[in-house]
């Protein structure tokens, strides 16, 4: 796959909240301003990065070569955890002050359905391993294109004179099925193209 | 409220605080992998909890998260090896989703909301009802969603009406709450 096939379809086509919907928990929570909702985007492509080089690595090494892909599971969430320890322990040095955040946000950051499926298929679908960092970052920015947008859509509902039943999470159920009725024409209209 | 009546209702897993969104809507769209994951996730929950309780004491209290997601990776790993070689649930999109149970809100939050003087028994109890809510949450999305196919709605299996099924849940839930706050005062 080329490097501008390998970017269109992690931004878009197989976008991981759009397309695929393996949104993070707690998903709501997470959009409750534009400027939340960038953050979360961008602390996820760390650790997409991250967790995908690392998986990597271990995955072409170890697994795939000696055929235990069935311990693909406890493997990366060993690396996932051994990160989260590691980062809470850099959040200490660097922001001690911060040390609470970090340690309430970290495993949400860490432990989700998004970066699970982004570490484990991209070593499978990527050729170059030196295109698996591309790739996962590409993935981030798909997350920042979900994300922010959605976020900024819950918070211009929650600001308008609806009634109270349909502010915050609702609104954001709603937002992400008008979303998905958009991808799913989208998608449609692409393959129809192709 | 006890911790299992708790997230039944004012705080259920599926309907009110979504703790396994993803695996939620992909389970709900199809009465076969509804039928897998109403069983599983909670059965794989309460006993990596079970098992993570007698591992916690012998580890120091920061690492007790990622002990707990390495024994719950550990029960789903097994999981997985007994579902390939069963038949059950084979396609490989419902084994990716039998994996997420690892890292799903729904395992990891009853040990992310633990106080640290809290003992293992609320805790434990914390997960058998996110378990059962989950549950009892999944068996009404998927009666909603597959009633809404069944009546003619094309896409009543598709991922937008679960999220429009999900709003219109959490819209009853309110007016429910406000009902009761209402008669209360």
């Amino acid at each position: 796959m080329s490097v501008t096939a390998l970017v269109v379809t992690a931004v878009l086509t197989q976008n991981v909240i759009l397309a695929q919907f393996l949104a993070p928990w707690p998903f709501p929570a997470l959009l409750a301003t534009p400027r939340r909702g960038a953050l979360v985007s961008l602390a996820l492509t760390v650790v997409f990065v991250w967790s995908a080089t690392l998986y990597g690595i271990v995955y072409r090494t170890v697994l795939a070569p000696f055929g235990l892909v069935y311990l693909e599971t406890i493997t990366l969430v060993v690396i996932l955890s051994v990160s989260l320890m590691l980062a809470a322990r850099l959040a200490v040095a660097l922001a001690p002050a911060r040390y609470r955040l970090v340690r309430s946000t970290a495993p949400v950051l860490f432990l989700n359905a998004a970066v699970f499926v982004v570490a484990t298929r991209l070593p499978q679908q990527v050729d170059r391993f030196a295109h698996l960092p591309l790739a996962a970052a590409a993935t981030g920015a798909g997350v920042f294109l979900a994300l922010v947008p959605l976020a900024a859509i819950r918070h211009r509902l929650d600001r308008a004179r609806l009634p109270r039943a349909l502010r915050g999470d609702t609104a954001v159920y709603i937002a992400v099925a008008l979303t998905a009725l958009v991808v799913q024409r989208l998608d449609a209209a692409i393959a129809a193209l192709l | 409220m006890n911790p299992v009546g708790l997230h039944l209702g004012p705080r259920n897993p599926v309907w009110v605080v979504p703790l396994a969104l993803p695996l939620a809507i992909f389970a709900s769209g199809e009465l076969n992998r509804a039928l897998l994951f109403v069983w599983l996730l909670p059965a794989a929950v309460v006993l990596a909890h079970a098992i993570a309780a007698v591992v916690e004491p012998w580890v120091p209290r920061r690492l007790r998260i990622a002990v707990m997601a390495i024994v719950a990776a550990a029960v789903v790993t097994v999981a997985e090896v007994i579902l390939r070689r069963t038949q059950i649930g084979s396609t490989s999109e419902t084994l990716l989703m039998v994996r997420l149970i690892a890292v799903s809100g729904a395992m990891v939050w009853p040990a992310l909301a633990a106080h640290s003087d809290e003992g293992w028994r609320v805790r434990f109890l914390r997960a058998v009802g996110v378990a059962v809510g989950f549950a009892v949450g999944l068996t009404i999305l998927t009666a909603a969603r597959l009633s809404l196919a069944a009546i003619g709605l094309q896409p009543g299996d598709s991922v937008a009406v679960g999220f429009l099924v999900l709003a219109a849940g959490r819209i009853v839930v309110f007016m429910i709450r406000d009902r009761r706050r209402r008669s209360a005062s």
